[in-house]
Parts: C-alpha cells; sequence; structure tokens
C-alpha cells in the first residue's frame, strides 16, 4: 500500500533489485518512459490476452494480441498475435468464448518463449490495456513461475482512464457501459468481432487514440495525466 | 380529535399552502413576455418583509420575556421597533444607491479592500449564526411541545424541517409564501390574545384591554402588580436594571438590525425608492399589529399563569394547586423539559414565588414552602401555552404552533440563503478560490447551510439563553461590527479601509468578549470567567447590551486610525459625495 | 499472423477499388496500414503540405474544402481521401473530420507501389474517370464563383419537399393543364397503375399541343414523352445536372426501387445553387424596390436548410442568417436616404435581440431603434426620422420580419432617441429595476448598430456597461428573470414536456433550452463589462473574470451550440417537409445518442442556474 509513494522509476529499480539476472532483469534494467512526456513522444503497448479463465492465479494465458502505439497512431506492422500452450486442458466453457481449441493451442508456443516475445515488445514502452487488471495479473504470475519474480511496467487502462472522466463529471458509470465495445460506441468507433487478442488489442489501442482525441489534446497530456498503477 | 392530529394537520396544511404558493407564484410569472406588470405590490411587499423581520424571537419570546421581565423588556419592543426605521431611512437608501445589495459588497467596494470584504463577511455569517440559534430554538420548542417529544428531539426535526424549507426557499415566488406566512403568523399572535383578552376585561382589543379594567374594576396591570408582589416578586411595572444598561440594550438592538442581511435584502426587492419607502411603511403597521399585542399577550399570560397555580388568596391552605391535579398543558409541557416541578416541601401542591427575595422568606417559612417549586419555566413557552393555560379551543392552540414555526421559518431560510451565499460566493468564489466551478460554488452553498443550520441547532440545545436573548446577541455583534462600517462608510469620507478593518474587529472582539466572559467561551456552560449577574458587570451593563459600547469603541477606533494612515483615494471620496446626492440628476435634466 | 487482421482486410475487400486487388495482395494489406482517430472538428490536412499517407475512413466523415473554404466533397465511410495529393507530392485542400473519425493510413511508397502494380488502382485514383467528372462540376461551381455547397455533396432526395403531381393517362390534356395551374407545377408525372408511363412538362404543352393546334380534349398521353429519362434519389445533385444539360430537358422524374418519388426541375436545382449566403448578400444589393426585397427574402428558409445540410455550426449558421437580415436593412435603409434625402443629424440604426446577438435562424419579428446624435431637435428633425424609420420598418414587413408585437420598433418614438434620450433609458432600467419592465427590456441589452455611425452606440455601450458593471441589485434583478425559464429537465433526468394544449408532448427547445443559456451569458457580459452581444462570444470572453468560471463558461457554449443544432435540424426537417419552422421537437426525433448529449446540456444549465440563483439570492427578486 505504500507504493504509491514511490516513484515508477524507483518502484522499477526496486523491482530490478529483486530479480534474478536474465530475461526479465535485462528487461527492468532499462528505465520507463518518464511520466512527464508528452503522450506522442511514448511509444504504447496495447495488448490483450486470453486465458482458460478470469483467475489468474490459477488459469493459464491461452493467446496474445499486441500492436503499436508511436505517435498515436497505430503501427499495424509491428502487431503481433501467437498461441500459448497451457498445462492443462481448456475449459469448453470459455473455449466457446475464444475460439481456441485444444488441437490449435497444443501448436502455440511454450509459456517462457511467449513472455520473451512480450518482454522485447515492452521494453521501453507503456503498456496499454483495457481493464489491465486481468493482463497485469496473468504477466505478473507467468513472470513468476518462469523468472521467479514478479514483472512491472508502466500501465495506461482505457477503462481507469474513462471511469475518472466520468467520476469527475458526476456521473456513476455501470459496469455494462464501461466493457469495451459499449466505450468504442460511445466514440463513433465501429464494432470489431470481439475475444481474438490481437482485434481487441487494437480496439482497446483505437478506443484510447480516441479518448485522448477528446480529451484536452495531445499538446498539453502527459503521461503521468492518464497512467495507472495495476 | 386529539390536540397532537390536530396540530399536525394545521402545520401539514400550512406547508402545502406555502409550498402550493411558492409553484404558483413560479408558474404565473413565467412566460408572460409581453403583459405589462407592476411586480410586487408595496403593501404585499410590506407583508413579506414583515415575515422576515419578525422571527421566532419576536414571536415567541418577546411575550414571554415581558412576563417575566415585565417593563423591562419592553426595551426589545422599542429596540427593534426603532432599527427597522434606522434601517429603512438611514441605510437602506444609500445601499440602493450605491449598487449593493449586501454588506460586504458595500464594504469592500467602499473600504476598496478585500480584507475589509473578508471581515465584514465574517461579522455577518458570526451575527447571522447566532440569529438562526434563536429559530432554532423557536422551532424545537415549537415541535417539542406539539409531536410531544423532548426538546432535543424538537430540534432535530426543526433542523430537518428548515434545511429542506431554505433549499427550496431559493426559489422564485418565495416572496409571495411569505406573504402568506405572514398572514398565518399574524392571525396565530392575535387571536389567542382577543380571546384572552375578553376573557379577562370584556375588550376584544387586547392593546385597549392591557390599559382597561377587570370585571372587578381593577386595572389589569395594577391587579398584576398586586398578585406578584403576593407572591415577593417585584412590581410587573417596575424598572429593575439601571438606566444605563435598558439604554444601551435599546440602542444595541437598535443599530444591530441594520447588518442583518435578511432584512436588508427586503429593501431591493421592490424597484423604486418611492415603492421600497411605502413597502417599509407597511411592513412597520404589519409589525406593529405584533408588537403592540405582545405586551397583552405578556401581562395577561403571566396573570392567568400565577392564577392558575395560585388559585386563591396567599396563605390559605387550599390556594395552591394540587400537582396531581395540574391541568393537561402542565403535563404535556413538563415532557419537554422546559418546564418543571419540584416538591420541595412535600405538600403534593405548587408553590411558585419569589424564593430569592429576602423579605418574603419569613412569611414562606411561615406557609411551610421550601422554596419555589416550579424549577423551570422556560420563557419561550408563554406564548405557546398562553391559549392552554386560557382554556382556548383545541383550533387556536394549533394555530399557535402553526405561527411559531412560520415566524421561524421565514426568519431562518432567509438568514441561511445569506449565509450560503456569503460563504460560497463573497468568501470562497471571491477570495480563495476565483475560478472555482459552479457546481463546487453550489455544493459549497449547501454544506455552508447544513453546517450553519447544525451548528445553531447545536448552539440551540445548549443555549446561552431563551430565543429572544440569543437573538439580543446576535444583534450586539452587528451593532458592534457592521453598523459603524456602514455609517461611516455612507457619512464619512475620510475613513479608509485599514480605519475601517481595524474599527470592526476591534468592535466584534471587545463585545465578543465581553459576552463570553460571562456567557461562557462559545456559549459553552460552565466556561464564564464571571458569573452572569449585574453586580459583576462593567458599569451595569449586560452582554445582551454590551454591543453598543462595542460600536462606540469601534468608531473611535476606525475614526483613529484613519486620521493616522493615508485617506482613501479621490475616487472613492467622490463615490461617497456622490450617493448622498442623488445620482443621474444630470442626465435626467440634459434631457 | 496476418489472418489476425482479417476484419481489417475484409473491410477493405468491401470498399473499392481495395476489391479490385487480388486476394494475395489483400492479405498482406492491413499490416502495412496505420491506424490514427481523428476528433470531429479537427483539420487533418490543410494546402502545401507534404502527404505521407493515403487516408481510408474506417468509420466517422471528413469534408474536403479548397483554400478558400469553398466545399468540394464529404467522405465517409469507405472512402478514401490524401490520393491525388500523394500522387501530386503536395496537398492542395483542407480536410476536416466532421465526425469523430478512425482512418486507416496507407503509407505514401505502399500506395505508390499499388498504382505501379495495379492498373486499376491507377486508373482510379488518376484524374480520369469518376475524378474527371468530379472535376468537371467542381470546376463549373467554382467558375462561377458562386461559394456553394449544393450540389457536389446533396442527393436527390434533398431536393424533393413538394408534393408531385400526377395523373392517369386517360385524362384530357386541358384537365392535365388545369391541374398543373391549380398546383403550380411546371410538369405533371403520367403514371400507369403506379407505373412512370411518361412526363409532360410546360414545354410539352406549348409545342406539342397549342402550336399544333391539338385538341385539348385529346388523352394527355398523345403529348407525353415516353420513358422519360429518370434519377434516382440516391443520386447526387450534380449527376441530375449533367444529364439534363446532356440532354437539354428541364424535367427528371425521381424513382426509388422503381417507384415515383417526385420530380425535379432545373430550376429546383438552380434556386439550390443560389441558396448561398454569399450570393443572396450580393442579389439583395441589386434590388432597387421593396417588392424586389420582399422577393428576393423568401429564399431565406432555403438558405437556413442548405446551410444545416451542410453541416455548418450553429454559430456559423446564426451568424450567416443574421448577416441577411443586416444586409435587408442596409438596403433599405439606402433606399430610404435615397428617396428621402441624406440625413439631418448622425444617426445609428440600431437592431436589438437574436439579429444583434447574430443568433438568427428562422426569420422572426423586428426589433429595432434609431439612435440619434445629441444634435437631433425632435421640432426640426423629427419628421425626417419618423418617415425613415416607417419606411424600414414597412419594408422589413414586407420582407418577412413581422412587426414586433412589444412595439420595439424605431417607429415608436421612445425607441428613436438621442444618445442622451437612450441613457436616460437605461438609467432607469439599471437604477430603478423592475422585474417586468426588465423583462421587456432585456432585449436591449443585446444591441448592434446596423447601419450609420457606429460610434454613437459605442459610447452608449461603454455608458450602460460601466453602470451595469457596479450595479448588483440591477444584476440581480436580471438574475431574478433568468431563472424563469428553466431546462426542461425533471428528477431523475427525465424530459418535461410542454403540455399547453397546442404542442402537447413536446421540448420547447427555444424557451427552455437557448434563453435561459442567453440571459446567463448576458448576465455574466454585463457583470464583467463585456460589450461582445452574441451568446457564443460572451461565453469566450467571460470565463474566469470572477461571474464564472472558465469551466462553467465553456461547459455552457458547449451546451449553447448543441441545443442551437439540435433546434436547427429539427427546423430544417420542417421546411423540407414544407411546414413553417417551429421551436417544439418531439422527443422521439431523437436519438440516444442526441437524447444523453440534450440532457447533459440541460444539466450544465441547470446547474448554472442554482450557482446563480445562490450567488445573487435571486428568489426573493
Amino acid at each position: 500500500m505504500f507504493e504509491h509513494f514511490f516513484t515508477i522509476e524507483q518502484l522499477r529499480k526496486r523491482c530490478l533489485n529483486k530479480t534474478r539476472s536474465g530475461p526479465l532483469a535485462d528487461y527492468l534494467s532499462e528505465p520507463f518512459a518518464s511520466p512527464d512526456n508528452k503522450l506522442n513522444q511514448i511509444e504504447f503497448l496495447a495488448l490483450d490476452l486470453e486465458a482458460t479463465g478470469l483467475d489468474f492465479q490459477r488459469d493459464e494465458i491461452l493467446s496474445v494480441g499486441f500492436t503499436v502505439v508511436r505517435n498515436m497512431s497505430v503501427i499495424l506492422a509491428e502487431s503481433d498475435y501467437f498461441l500459448v500452450r497451457p498445462k492443462q486442458a481448456i475449459p469448453e466453457n470459455t473455449a466457446i468464448i475464444h475460439h481456441i481449441f485444444d488441437d490449435a493451442s497444443s501448436k502455440g508456443l511454450e509459456l517462457e518463449h511467449a513472455l520473451l516475445k512480450i518482454l522485447k515488445a515492452l521494453q521501453g514502452r507503456v503498456l496499454l490495456a483495457h481493464h489491465a487488471n486481468i493482463e497485469c495479473g496473468f504477466l505478473n504470475r507467468a513472470c513468476q513461475q518462469v523468472f521467479g519474480s514478479g514483472i512491472m511496467f508502466p500501465l495506461v487502462d482505457t477503462f481507469t482512464i474513462e471511469f475518472k472522466s466520468l467520476k469527475r463529471r458526476g456521473v456513476t458509470p455501470y459496469n455494462q457501459g464501461m466493457r469495451l465495445a459499449s466505450l468504442r460506441e460511445d466514440y463513433n468507433l465501429p464494432r470489431y468481432p470481439a475475444h481474438n487478442a490481437l482485434s481487441d488489442a487494437i480496439a482497446t489501442a483505437e478506443l484510447f487514440l480516441a479518448q485522448i482525441a477528446h480529451r484536452s489534446g495531445l499538446d498539453e497530456m502527459k503521461l503521468k495525466d492518464v497512467m495507472s498503477r495495476c | 380529535m386529539d390536540l397532537q392530529t390536530l396540530t399536525l394537520l394545521v402545520v401539514g396544511a400550512t406547508f402545502a399552502l406555502y409550498i402550493a404558493i411558492a409553484l404558483w407564484a413560479r408558474a404565473a410569472t413565467t412566460g408572460e413576455f409581453y403583459v405589462a406588470g407592476k411586480g410586487v405590490h408595496p403593501v404585499a411587499n410590506g407583508m413579506a418583509t414583515a415575515a422576515d423581520w419578525m422571527s421566532a424571537a419576536s414571536f415567541i419570546s418577546m411575550a414571554g420575556m415581558i412576563s417575566f421581565k415585565g417593563y423591562d423588556a419592553s426595551v426589545y419592543l422599542m429596540g427593534w421597533t426603532g432599527g427597522y426605521v434606522l434601517l429603512a431611512l438611514l441605510l437602506a437608501p444609500y445601499l440602493r444607491k450605491f449598487g449593493k445589495f449586501t454588506v460586504p459588497e458595500f464594504i469592500g467596494e467602499r473600504y476598496y479592500s478585500r480584507t475589509a470584504r473578508i471581515v465584514a463577511v465574517i461579522c455577518l455569517i458570526v451575527a447571522s449564526i447566532t440569529y438562526v440559534i434563536g429559530q432554532m430554538k423557536g422551532v424545537g420548542v415549537a415541535f417539542s411541545r406539539f409531536l410531544e417529544v423532548d426538546f432535543a428531539t424538537g430540534v432535530l426535526v426543526g433542523m430537518a424541517i428548515v434545511f429542506v424549507y431554505a433549499v427550496i426557499g431559493g426559489m422564485k415566488g418565495i416572496t409571495y409564501t411569505q406573504i402568506a406566512q405572514y398572514v398565518v403568523l399574524i392571525f396565530a399572535y392575535t387571536v389567542p390574545a382577543i380571546f384572552i383578552s375578553l376573557q379577562l376585561t370584556g375588550n376584544p382589543l387586547p392593546q385597549l384591554g392591557l390599559g382597561g379594567s377587570m370585571s372587578d374594576g381593577v386595572h389589569v396591570l395594577e391587579k398584576l402588580d398586586l398578585v406578584l408582589q403576593d407572591l415577593g416578586f417585584s412590581k410587573y411595572t417596575e424598572q429593575k436594571g439601571g438606566t444605563l444598561n435598558i439604554f444601551l440594550l435599546t440602542l444595541s438592538l437598535m443599530i444591530g438590525t441594520a447588518g442583518l442581511p435578511h432584512v436588508i435584502i427586503r429593501f431591493f426587492t421592490v424597484p423604486k425608492v418611492k415603492d421600497a419607502r411605502s413597502s417599509a411603511g407597511w411592513a412597520l403597521v404589519f409589525i406593529a399589529i405584533l408588537y403592540t399585542t405582545a405586551p397583552a399577550v405578556g401581562a395577561m399570560a403571566m396573570f392567568n399563569l400565577v392564577k392558575t397555580v395560585q388559585t386563591e388568596e396567599v396563605g390559605s391552605a387550599t390556594a395552591n394547586l394540587v400537582y396531581e391535579d395540574r391541568p393537561s398543558w402542565f403535563s404535556n409541557w413538563e415532557k419537554t423539559g422546559l418546564l418543571g416541578f419540584e416538591d420541595k416541601n412535600g405538600d403534593g401542591r405548587i408553590q411558585y414565588y419569589n424564593d430569592k427575595n429576602q423579605e418574603f422568606a419569613a412569611k414562606a417559612e411561615q406557609l411551610g414552602w421550601k422554596g419555589n417549586e416550579l424549577t423551570k419555566i422556560d420563557n419561550d413557552i408563554m406564548v405557546l401555552a398562553n391559549p392552554e393555560i386560557a382554556g382556548l379551543p383545541n383550533w387556536v392552540i394549533a394555530l399557535v404552533a402553526a405561527g411559531g414555526i412560520a415566524a421561524a421559518l421565514s426568519t431562518a431560510a432567509g438568514l441561511l440563503l445569506a449565509i450560503s451565499s456569503a460563504i460560497s460566493h463573497d468568501l470562497l468564489k471571491g477570495v480563495f478560490v476565483p475560478n472555482i466551478s459552479e457546481k463546487k460554488e453550489l455544493m459549497a452553498g449547501r454544506i455552508a447551510m447544513a453546517g450553519a443550520i447544525v451548528l445553531a441547532g447545536y448552539l440551540g440545545m445548549n443555549p446561552p439563553g431563551f430565543a429572544a436573548e440569543v437573538v439580543a446577541l446576535a444583534f450586539g455583534l452587528a451593532a458592534s461590527s457592521i453598523f459603524p462600517a456602514l455609517m461611516m462608510g455612507i457619512f464619512n469620507k475620510r475613513i479608509n479601509s485599514s480605519g475601517a478593518i481595524w474599527g470592526m474587529l476591534s468592535g466584534l472582539t471587545v463585545t465578543v468578549v465581553y459576552i463570553f466572559v460571562f456567557k461562557g467561551w462559545f456559549f459553552v456552560p460552565g466556561t464564564n470567567n464571571l458569573p452572569n449577574t449585574p453586580d459583576n458587570w462593567l458599569l451595569g451593563i449586560s452582554p445582551e447590551a454590551f454591543g453598543a459600547v462595542g460600536a462606540l469603541v469601534n468608531f473611535m477606533v476606525a475614526i483613529a486610525v484613519s486620521r493616522v494612515t493615508k485617506a482613501p483615494p479621490d475616487h472613492i471620496q467622490h463615490m461617497v459625495e456622490d450617493i448622498r446626492v442623488p445620482k443621474g440628476a444630470s442626465a435626467a435634466t440634459e434631457h | 499472423m496476418d489472418i489476425e487482421l482479417i476484419e481489417i482486410r475484409e473491410f477493405l475487400a468491401a470498399h473499392h477499388p481495395f476489391n479490385q486487388l487480388p486476394d494475395a495482395e489483400l492479405d498482406k494489406l492491413p499490416s502495412a496500414l496505420e491506424l490514427s482517430y481523428i476528433r470531429r472538428d479537427t483539420l487533418i490536412f490543410s494546402p502545401d503540405m507534404d502527404p505521407h499517407y493515403l487516408y481510408i475512413i474506417r468509420s466517422g466523415a471528413v469534408e474536403v474544402s479548397d483554400k478558400h473554404g469553398l466545399l468540394l466533397s464529404r467522405r465517409g465511410e469507405g472512402d478514401t481521401f490524401g490520393a491525388r495529393s500523394v500522387l501530386r507530392g503536395r496537398t492542395r485542400f483542407n480536410v476536416r473530420a466532421i465526425e469523430d473519425t478512425l482512418v486507416y493510413k496507407l503509407p505514401r511508397f505502399k500506395f505508390k507501389q499499388l498504382c505501379d502494380h495495379y492498373e486499376y488502382f491507377a486508373y482510379f485514383y488518376h484524374a480520369d474517370g469518376a475524378a474527371r467528372l468530379q472535376d468537371a462540376v467542381q470546376q463549373q461551381t467554382t467558375s462561377r464563383g458562386d461559394h456553394d455547397v449544393g450540389l457536389m455533396t446533396l442527393q436527390i432526395k434533398d431536393f424533393l419537399s413538394r408534393k408531385c403531381v400526377m395523373s392517369s393517362p386517360d385524362i384530357s390534356i386541358s384537365a392535365a393543364a388545369k391541374k398543373m395551374t391549380e398546383e403550380m407545377a411546371s410538369a405533371i408525372l403520367i403514371c400507369d397503375h403506379e407505373k412512370l408511363a411518361g412526363i409532360v412538362t410546360d414545354r410539352d404543352m406549348r409545342s406539342r399541343c397549342l402550336a399544333t393546334e391539338m385538341d385539348s380534349k385529346a388523352p394527355v398521353s398523345s403529348i407525353m414523352t415516353v420513358n422519360p429519362y429518370t434519377i434516382n434519389q440516391e443520386d447526387y445533385a450534380y449527376a441530375a445536372l449533367l444529364l439534363m444539360s446532356r440532354r437539354n430537358i428541364h424535367h427528371l422524374p425521381v424513382m426509388h426501387q422503381g417507384k415515383v418519388m417526385g420530380v425535379i426541375s432545373a430550376s429546383d436545382l438552380i434556386q439550390r445553387q443560389s441558396a448561398s449566403p454569399i450570393f443572396l448578400v450580393g442579389d439583395i444589393y441589386k434590388q432597387t424596390t421593396i417588392a424586389q426585397l420582399a422577393e428576393t427574402s423568401t429564399r431565406i428558409p432555403q438558405v437556413l436548410v442548405t446551410l444545416i445540410d451542410a453541416d455548418a455550426t450553429a454559430h456559423s449558421i446564426g451568424h450567416m442568417i443574421s448577416i441577411l437580415g443586416e444586409t435587408i436593412t442596409t438596403r433599405l435603409l439606402q433606399l430610404a436616404e435615397e428617396k428621402f434625402g441624406p440625413a439631418p443629424v448622425e444617426y445609428c440604426w440600431l437592431s436589438f435581440g437574436s439579429l444583434a446577438r447574430l443568433e438568427q435562424t428562422a426569420q422572426s419579428d423586428q426589433d429595432n431603434g434609431l439612435l440619434l446624435s445629441n444634435n437631433y431637435d425632435p421640432q426640426q428633425h423629427g419628421e425626417y426620422f419618423e418617415k425613415l424609420a416607417q419606411f424600414v420598418s414597412d419594408g422589413m414587413n414586407a420582407c418577412g420580419y413581422d412587426y414586433c408585437p412589444g412595439n420595439v420598433m424605431a417607429t415608436n418614438t421612445s425607441w428613436r432617441q438621442s444618445l442622451s434620450g437612450w441613457k436616460h433609458h437605461f438609467d432607469n432600467w439599471i437604477n430603478k429595476p423592475e422585474p417586468k419592465a426588465l423583462m421587456h427590456a432585456s432585449i436591449f441589452f443585446d444591441m448592434r448598430c446596423l447601419y450609420g455611425k457606429s460610434e454613437l452606440l459605442h459610447e452608449l455601450q461603454q455608458y450602460v456597461l460601466a453602470l451595469s458593471k457596479a450595479n448588483r441589485i440591477f444584476l440581480a434583478y436580471l438574475a431574478g428573470n433568468a431563472l424563469h425559464h428553466t431546462p426542461p429537465l425533471g428528477f431523475f433526468r427525465r424530459f418535461v414536456l410542454v403540455n399547453d394544449g397546442e404542442h402537447n408532448n413536446t421540448l420547447d427547445l427555444k424557451h427552455s433550452g437557448l434563453v435561459p443559456i442567453i440571459d446567463l451569458a448576458r448576465i455574466y457580459a454585463l457583470a464583467s463589462g463585456i460589450n461582445a452581444v452574441n451568446t457564443q462570444s460572451r461565453l469566450e470572453l467571460v470565463g474566469g473574470l470572477g461571474e464564472v468560471s472558465t469551466q462553467g463558461a465553456a461547459d455552457l457554449k458547449h451546451a449553447l451550440e448543441l441545443v442551437s443544432m439540435i433546434r436547427l435540424r429539427h427546423q430544417a426537417r420542417m421546411i423540407k417537409a414544407g411546414g413553417k419552422p417551429d421551436n417544439f421537437l418531439l422527443p422521439d426525433e431523437l436519438s440516444n445518442f442526441e437524447r444523453n448529449h440534450l440532457k447533459d446540456a440541460f444539466e450544465i444549465v441547470r446547474t448554472m442556474q442554482a450557482a446563480i440563483g445562490q450567488r445573487y439570492q435571486a428568489g426573493r427578486f
């Protein structure tokens, strides 16, 4: 609970000290984007993942999709999508949602390999997600399993951005209206099929662009104005 | 139908009436764009002003004080009436010419100083809240009696109702509601008075009844003097306090009126100076109806009270009321805790007499009386209990309750609106957060209003005196701080900002300290440094009367400080001269 | 990995010219794209920039205009823009998002690659084919110097306002002629069992019937043009114009899914072209009689519709329509001076209310006055100005600006005063405020000089502002009045609908929507000593000056634009339907989105009213 008293840089260093050398330590040794930087000078990694369930202590990552936002444009050329091989069988009820079945997923990457790809993409960037608790939880848990300690990164959560601004306007947000699809509708963004990690990641990135465009404008906004904590 | 239900019905009906009128007035004033109209008629505005003016203190406490203090309490009548005239003639026209409708605005502009404005706001808030205490006390008494609950609960109910009413009170059309409140209030006051006057003297006009004679040919006041002297009290018509004290108290009440925001604003709600004058005149008439009735109500209520307890000549064995046989109003008021009986000599009868009177002690001893057994009679119950004591029909009693609540509500709402505007606009937006958003400004106003109610409610439950005295304190504070600043602002162009600020601060401080020394710091009982008795008072001046001294200090400090500091800028001096010369005269002749 | 971008691929595949690309190329295309979100009203590029991308609109819409602001076209979902700029290496136009827009950006090199590889792709974007046609029409309008928004962007259905005149083939020629005369139509459509059989126009009546001395009892089918050219109602107007000029015809039946929807004439199109405010201003100055002016001013409602269709902001629409009123007044005064000779003393023609605030939409009553120099002597000059005022006032009335029912007109001696006379008026209003009188007088606090010596008005304004700024009692009265009209929002944010018998279940957008905002802005301006009269300008200037917070003023400004826009669209619908525009909106006309925004706007007004009410204790005034 005292974490809020530290800057993100201080937290990174603390985290680095607790991490044994390896890919995670390499990732953590590079400074994070400064919260004082303007948004259009920052690169974001919009990331979404699908898992066997919502409980990151127990469930496993199934697929990861991400894309890069640079200079407030989504760069599709740098997007990526891959399946991850889970240890346990995929429960049927979740398979219905994300359409990833055992036979496809058995061709997926090892969790470690997947994490290496994510760490590489995340290096020097700010994680961008909608309702980021899930992504934070799963990434942290996976890093603990693979590298023996947790991960941290600067984070922007489109859910939190919307939530805060609604609160400021005195509106009580209701759950249904805060879902990615509903928010996109509010910003006149087109409908996308949900529950594919990459298309959700792109959808989140677009929502972020829209949110920023509708707020005080790029010139003034800094990372710290929109940053969240895991 | 029992009294409680009837009272609830009558009070409920008057509330429904106020709200209906507010809604009607709102609808009626909307939308008729090209219809010529005249605004509020001066007579109507006079009634509304009277409703604003006559608070719970006027309605509930004044007669009660007169009952117990006799002649001395008439200073309240004189002070308040005089204050009203002073305000109407001396201050309001100039403030209007200045184009400002609140005192802090005037002071801030005249003394070209934000500090002066803040000081004025603070003085006003202190005085206003003190005044609200009196109203809370009043509604508390009324509600506790008619809901048959204890006084604290009564105050809580009153607080809730006042808050709701004050929030609605910001609505358009409040003037018409206040007219209704005046009508309710004046009926409630005069109807029982007429009945009682008829009963006692056969004269339907209480004012005449008081000067008339009773069925046995003795004058009412003489009879009352006799009755009271028989019980060891001093004569009703005798002056008890020192003359200086009486004079200063009257003066404090008069000049203290000047700063009270809810009344000042009334002078501006009629468009033309001429109309303002005539509505002030009408207001005076409407106020006089109640004020001239009050002495009669006080005297007759006292007479009836004593006669109830002391049914025959003092000394007769059966002359004192048997406690078990006490009338229902007696037991009902006991429930509220505002009336107390203790059977000190164990004879089962009630003895009400002056046990502080050494001369009467021997006689009491001889009669086997062991001290005054009416251990508590709150002055504020007199007007409300009056019809019950006189045995008037239930609907009259219910009407009185509605009247008392109307008096308290109209005044409290006006004050609370002024307080919330002063805090949110003058203080917060004007000084601390100039660019505060309107939403927050509104919220601040509401919070200020609620805060003032809670504070006043708390102090109402732990009161330093009864309603009229609390109100007298408020007037004292206003008198010592605001009145001099206003007067000098208008009539002495040489007074500068530092003079005004130091004057206000020293006047207020002197008065507040004097009050606290005798009444307890922040009115907390038991924290007073000296007992609140005439022997300890400086030159025999009571805390209620000290406002006039504070005002004097204010004047002297302001003039002295202004002398030794730089004169106000030229444009201010011109402005002050302009206020007193009719403005726009040149433009009019040019035309 | 590309397969995961399938959604984007499908989108491209559904739109021209990408649908002409081979599958393999389409598969690769998404990963070359970048994505941007552009907020409504943002300029995407302006002339003479170095273009980097071809833009593909994923959702939303943009407007292309030239550097003078002339609207060239509007592009929506699936359309592209910026292609020719990329090919030329320089941008030529302004492109502005008119909705929140999501674009796919195809980098320049990739676009050029596609053009090099695929001939069709290149053809589509080169100045040929569809593009050439567009250019032609564009040229036509620009060369006339007519800043017109119409034909490129309007569809035929936008022109169909009046009822279509139809008959069966077997009625007589004279009956058809009678029907045309009754309906004031220049063409009649002949239908056989709901199917279009032919058309008969005025010209046909003349050349095929009268000129050949044909019996007028003969069936109308004998002179009709059989199987005429038709046009679909979704087609753009310029297509109709091209078809007409190519075939030398003046009428085209309009079809929709095989059914006859109406008929469109060349004059409908021409009229629309001239329904541009600038054009109209020019025309007004050319008129020399009141009758001609009156005739010209009948085009004003059409201008309104055109502007709304062109998605101009409410602010600019109010501005343009008000300028038309100002122009008519000016022209009338010029005519009056020609007639009665030059004015004996200096004067300034004042207008009050919406025309002064530059917020007129539909024509309304005239509110005007004459401000005369202090040299004015009623004995000597009174007659001249009386005649002048009468002439202009009558002229305005003839032009559709009805006489003011409250008699706020220069013909009334009260409002035909010297400078000191006006000062005296304002002195009275400000120093002896009376609620009812002030309610009537509030329009006088919105005044503008339309013609004459504006210095006179300037002096008057300075005087008024100095008085109003200092007089809080007066402001409190204004605040009290401003609370008369409240936003129609009940508990739980429900709309409170009008229930007056005449406009039941509607929202009164004027009195409960705009008037409260206008009133608030006036108080802020008068309290802060701001001499702007336009509501939006007032709100822009007063924020943070002490009377109102920056945030509050900005919120109100947005609320104003929103409510005005909703009202304008409503009025445009009414004009198109052939009715007289009013302010009463059925809530069902609103989309959910609009409804929510409207409620937000009302909520803002409510808060601002409550704040000012608290501040001035306005309930008591």
